[in-house]
């Protein structure tokens, strides 16, 4: 099935927050946010935005009327800065106008008067200072300590990861309207509605059930609308109920930037034992994950860093330590791989330079130390159904890896001005939660009375198709046509306390809550379809394109007949299905569990050229064996393996978000930031299905894949360092992503002097 | 009053000219389809097409409608992706949907106008210049390999189009709506004068694509503005004898299309090619780049390793300023208050003169340039008679390197004379920012100017 929304979107038909038509009365809104990246506040003047012609109002931290909060893990969080602001860009009032052009104008006369503090931007130096989020946590497995000295070679270094911006393209957005008895309906461009409720709930002091969220999709999200989409649902709410007038807030790109938190950056020192024969014996990693100004997701980041710090490798003796450290920048968030991709660039740049040390080819240690069935992870679950190996090798035969290294060595004794580089990347990617409680889903189904069907769901659309994959499984299941069935907007009143549209887990908790509720109603109808056709077997019966089959014969029974006969004798057409994954768990307190529903695996091959003059190179080819299960669309998943590689190609390779000394964004404008375009993308992209049939904990066994393929991006980075190689043998090399034009170019030419 | 055409309606309106039109679209005729995405012409999510007549013909430009004063498109076609639509998908749409190129839907609509302006355009139908056409539109879901497939089918789908008649068979083949065909006869009675807006001006605007980025504020409340794009005086290429004038109101991609400087500068194509996606290089004048003052103007940079001159006038008297001495600091120039640019001069290359432009950025299509250098060199065999050499990215101006040319005259390129300039070269320098990586850069460009002066009389072992 085609993205249902395709022939919607491809016409510029859809209704964005910001498209939807305006109610009458409807004010605009514009944040003003801290210049300072750490301040005492003095004064907040607000006299001459005021006065401007079209203002109506300035609303602050004054005027809220029950608290100022709206962390979700860790309640730390403002909505508007108060005392101190603690960050630049932190939002400290909001401007209500009769436009958006007079609100943002108002913005900018606006005065902040503070006493400067010292801000702190870096995360170990945060940690020296013990400025955590929350205590670091330790993953532990066997004894590193007394593995060192079994180990032939031991090495030791540092590598860090950059921020990475969102950019969704549609920015932060929410349009709120005032309804009856203190009510208000909330339009918001939020991966997480129930926490734009709970927001909302503890900022005005109103129980949840007053506030309505609804959602139609989103223009991106990435993990940036996951906890970020509540502050500015929160002030438009909060202003629209001062004002008892509809106020609508989209962002600015430049706020957006500005106030928005990143992908979290990391820095590591690792330290990694290998054997005689290569294998791993021991790794111990330390992560300084700098969080920014508040804890918002960090706990959860730092917790997936924590399992997924040993990659795609078994590793005996293990020890991961993640310091979540509180500094003076926007407050950091998810951002799709959700720490993992983090923690895996650590081992892999581990394994490169131990590779580097002993003299080896990076791929002898990786594929010496790959996970196989029965392993144990780190953290106590048991690698079950463990493909790492089979894509490994999958590589090797389909995409010819030992043909692809001659032919970027063959290159490379030809060429002087240009050299290859080919890098591989193994992996393993966990799916679920990783706090256990979030793993539970909602689905209401409604058959109309004209055989139409409708699903809500708690799941947003953002582009990744997880509602095209919720219209197969009813279409599945009711075996009906893709115009019988409408995925209707996610909204709050119809589905309550939903889980964030996160971790991948998306397709799997709602289409599985989907699945039962169609089942459920399919089983009364089939019942009824036994009574109209005087048959007493209703398991002989099944749904077969809008007719009812009995022992694989039709009958005369349609489905819309069928849904009337099944009004006519009050069985209930709708159903509201909650589904939990089951056996899944994780003890906080000894680190060890299964948290986990399963893990997707595969294996990537990336060949880049490097231009040895300028710095510059290209991605040729990134060439993947990927763990698909029994993927339900394979034309969706292709996409989402394609659009993550990219953005993981970006974070290794371009994106680069960098910083003045005063914590102010040098990069603030899609002018300075610059993302991946259509000339950055690989040459080829080639996606080879493992072709392993899925956990029956995926949907219908086609494992999630919203995230774990942002990791292939990794093998970018070392696929540069190969090339790098390639033109000078002696560079030294740091494992320090993102790898700029500016490094690769600086690291060949270590010895340029001039008088 | 400004009067233009909106996809198959007439419209009139008395907004400020100075009124970005995403903002009159979206706000005033609810085309929201038209998508804000950064408000800089960066991301492609508002791309519309605008046409002019030429001739009898229209003429179709795709622009970056946040960055588009109306003032820009009074008496033109204004097409959005609402006027593209028809009853059912069009082959573009399709091809979108088929190769599932879509993903959150937010840029979708601006890469089908964006392929619009390919199709209508005056390029060869081949697939470089198909991709490059979307090149200044961001999608941050997809990762552009679906975007890629169905740009293939789009193209198979143009195999056999009438060029002659080129709006009748797009019509015929669903790739434009029917009214197109009435567009020039509704331009021609629309009849409207060009709107030059204020003869008093406090403030010049041309493609308006930098001011209305850095300072939509000022544009909006200037009571005064005279809109350059309207005087067809400012948007020359001529060329009298061994001197060409280039207009000060000339597009990058008026610049790139003009085949006299094409025939001059054989790489054009692939200089311009790094300035800006064609949303911005339709806007964007060598007039606005210049006036700028920006250390990285690629232009800029292009035409002081010309040596060019640029023509000033006021109240009818002109005086002339070497491009080597118009940047005085950072973002100022020698232009004085109520004077006009009326474009530059230089010298046109005879069949000894070379030409090389160099521009390295943190991303390398369509970002601002890290450093960009351009030389110019009349060469007798290996020896360089004159030079003109300018690098910009290292301060406060673009820097016109005077010792290095100085240096260069009169040598043979080898290796030992690209390492000696490179001594003159990063002696006359002071990089503000990054020091190490810029000098490296501008020892690397000065590598590559020298090689493709003479490709075989340097060897990249100097560089070791």
């Amino acid at each position: 099935m085609k993205h249902i929304e395709s022939r919607l979107h491809i016409r510029g038909e859809t209704h964005f927050v910001d498209d939807l038509p305006l109610r009458e009365g409807t004010l605009h809104a514009a944040v003003f946010g801290s210049p300072y990246a750490h301040a005492k506040v003095r004064e907040l003047d607000v006299t001459d935005a005021l006065a401007m012609d079209g203002v109506v109002r300035v609303v602050t931290a004054a005027d809220i009327p029950a608290e100022n909060q709206i962390g979700s893990i860790i309640q730390d969080e403002e909505l508007f800065a108060d005392e101190t602001v603690d960050y630049v860009g932190m939002p400290v009032a909001l401007v209500v106008a009769e436009t958006r052009d007079i609100a943002r104008r108002a913005v900018g006369a606006i005065r902040l008067e503070v006493d400067e503090l010292t801000p702190i931007l870096d995360a170990r130096e945060a940690a020296a200072r013990e400025l955590f989020i929350t205590p670091p946590r330790t993953f532990r497995q066997g004894d590193v300590d007394r593995a060192w000295a079994e180990c032939a070679r031991v090495v030791e270094g540092q590598c860090s990861t950059g921020a990475q911006e969102h950019t969704y393209l549609e920015t932060h957005a929410a349009y709120v309207w005032p309804i009856e008895e203190g009510a208000i309906k909330v339009f918001s461009s939020t991966q997480a509605p129930w926490y734009v409720q709970k927001g909302i709930s503890r900022v005005l002091g109103l129980p949840l059930h007053k506030i309505e969220v609804d959602v139609a999709r989103l223009g991106g999200g990435f993990g940036g609308k996951e906890d970020q989409g509540t502050p500015w649902a929160t002030m438009a709410a909060l202003a629209a109920t001062l004002l008892n007038r509809p106020v609508k807030l989209v962002l600015h790109r430049l706020d957006d930037i500005a106030m928005s938190g990143k992908r979290h950056p990391y820095d590591f020192d690792f330290k990694i034992g290998i054997g005689e024969d290569l294998k791993i014996l021991a790794y111990d990693v330390t992560a300084y994950q700098n969080a920014g100004a508040s804890a918002d997701v960090s706990p959860a980041v730092m917790e997936r860093t924590l399992f997924h710090g040993c990659g795609s490798y078994f590793v005996p003796n293990a020890k991961v330590t993640v310091n979540s450290c509180r500094t003076n920048l926007p407050v950091n968030t998810a951002f799709r791989g959700f720490g993992a991709p983090q923690g895996m660039f650590a081992m892999e740049s581990a394994i490169s330079a131990a590779a580097r040390a002993i003299g080896v080819d990076r791929t002898d240690i990786q594929k010496a130390n790959l996970l196989s069935e029965g392993d144990s992870f780190h953290y106590g679950q048991t690698a079950e159904r463990c493909n790492a190996r089979a894509c490994w090798t999958t590589a090797e035969e389909k995409l010819g890896l030992a043909q692809l290294r001659a032919e970027v060595d063959a290159f490379n004794r030809d060429h002087d001005q240009l050299k290859k580089g080919l890098a591989v990347f193994p992996l393993c990617f966990g799916i679920s939660f990783t706090k256990t409680s979030l793993n539970q889903a909602g689905s209401l189904v409604h058959v109309f009375s004209d055989g139409s069907v409708s699903v809500t769901t708690g799941v947003i659309e953002m582009g990744q198709g997880v509602n095209t994959k919720i219209a197969q499984v009813a279409c599945k299941i009711f075996s009906l046509p893709p115009e019988r069935v409408r995925i209707e907007t996610t909204n709050t009143t119809r589905i309550a306390n939903a889980s964030p549209t996160a971790a991948s887990s998306g397709a799997d908790l709602n289409g599985k809550a989907t699945e039962m509720a169609c089942n459920a109603i399919r089983g009364r109808m089939l019942a009824v379809a036994a009574e109209v056709l005087g048959l007493d077997e209703v398991n002989a019966l099944e749904l077969r394109d809008e007719v009812v089959f009995h022992r694989g014969e039709a009958t005369e029974l349609t489905w819309e007949r069928l849904v009337f006969e099944a009004y006519e004798r009050r069985q209930a057409l709708s159903e509201h299905a909650w589904y939990a994954t089951p056996g899944i768990h994780f003890d906080k307190g000894a680190e060890k569990g299964s948290p986990f529903a399963y893990h997707s695996y595969g294996t990537a091959v990336t060949t880049v050229t490097l231009d040895c003059l300028r710095g510059t190179y290209d991605v040729d080819a990134v060439r993947i064996v990927h763990d698909f299960g029994d993927s339900i669309n394979p034309g969706i998943d292709r996409g989402q393996i394609e659009g993550a590689l990219m953005q993981g190609i970006g974070l290794m390779s371009i994106e680069e978000l960098t910083l003045y000394p005063d914590g102010s964004l040098k990069t603030n404008s899609l002018a300075s930031y610059k993302l991946p375009d259509i000339y950055t993308a690989p040459k080829v992209v080639q996606i080879e299905p493992l072709g392993v049939s899925g956990p029956p904990r995926a949907i219908f066994g086609s494992k999630a894949v919203g995230e774990p393929p942002l990791c292939y991006g990794i093998s970018t980075y070392f696929a540069v360092q190969d090339a790098i190689r390639a033109f000078n043998p002696d560079a030294t090399l740091e494992y320090a992503a993102p790898l700029t034009y500016q490094k690769a170019l600086l690291w060949m030419y270590p010895e340029a002097r001039w008088g | 009053m400004l009067r233009f055409i909106v996809n198959d309606r007439e419209v009139s309106t008395d907004l400020s000219p100075a009124t970005p039109a995403v903002d009159y679209l979206r706000g005033h005729l609810r085309q929201h389809g038209t998508r804000i995405g950064c408000r800089e012409g960066d991301c492609g999510a508002c791309a519309v097409l605008v046409g002019e007549r030429v001739g009898d013909q229209i003429r179709y430009n795709v622009l970056a409608s946040c960055i588009t004063p109306l003032a820009n498109v009074h008496g033109k076609h204004l097409v959005t992706i609402e006027g593209l639509n028809l009853e059912e998908l069009t082959p573009v749409q399709q091809a979108f949907v088929d190769e599932r190129a879509i993903q959150c839907g937010f840029c979708s609509p601006g890469f089908v106008v964006s392929t619009a302006a390919f199709y209508l355009g005056e390029r060869p139908f081949t697939r470089d210049n198909a991709i490059n056409a979307l090149a200044g539109n961001i999608c941050r879901c997809t990762g552009y390999k679906s975007i890629e497939r169905a740009t293939d089918v789009i193209l198979g789908e143009l195999q056999g189009i009438d060029l002659e008649n080129r709006t009748q068979w797009l019509i015929e083949h669903r790739f434009l709506p029917p009214y197109f065909a009435d567009i020039p006869g509704r331009l021609a009675a629309l009849d409207a004068k060009p709107f030059t807006g204020d003869d008093e001006p406090q403030l010049l605007v041309a493609g308006a694509s930098d001011v209305l980025v850095q300072r939509p504020e000022e544009v909006a409340d200037s009571p005064a503005i005279r809109w350059l794009n309207a005087s067809p005086e400012l948007k020359q290429i001529r060329v009298d004898g061994d001197e060409c004038f280039v207009g000060a109101a000339v597009t990058f991609n008026g610049l790139r299309a003009s085949a006299e400087l094409r025939a001059m500068f054989p790489e054009l194509e692939s200089y311009i090619e790094l300035s800006g996606s064609d949303l911005v290089r339709n806007m964007a004048t060598v007039g606005g780049n210049i006036a700028n003052g920006s250390p990285i103007g690629d232009v800029s940079i292009f035409f002081t390793a010309l040596d060019a001159t640029v023509l000033l006038s006021k109240d009818g008297a002109r005086r002339e300023v070497p491009c080597r001495e118009f940047f005085v600091g950072y973002k100022t120039t020698a232009i004085e208050p109520g004077e006009l640019m009326e474009g530059v001069r230089f010298r046109v290359p005879d069949e000894r003169t070379r030409y090389s432009f160099e521009k390295i950025s943190k991303r390398q299509h369509l970002d601002m340039a890290v450093v960009n250098s351009g030389m110019s060199v009349r060469l007798d065999g290996r020896t360089i008679e004159w030079a003109s050499y300018a690098v910009g990215g290292l301060g406060a101006t673009i820097r016109y390197m005077t010792d290095t040319v100085d240096f260069l005259q009169g040598r043979t390129i080898d290796n030992m004379t690209f390492h000696q300039a490179n001594e003159v070269a990063q002696g006359e320098i002071t990089p503000r920012s990054r020091p190490e990586y810029k000098r490296l850069l501008v020892r690397q460009q000065l590598f590559l100017h020298l090689q493709r002066f003479a490709p075989d009389a340097l060897t990249p072992e100097v560089l070791r």
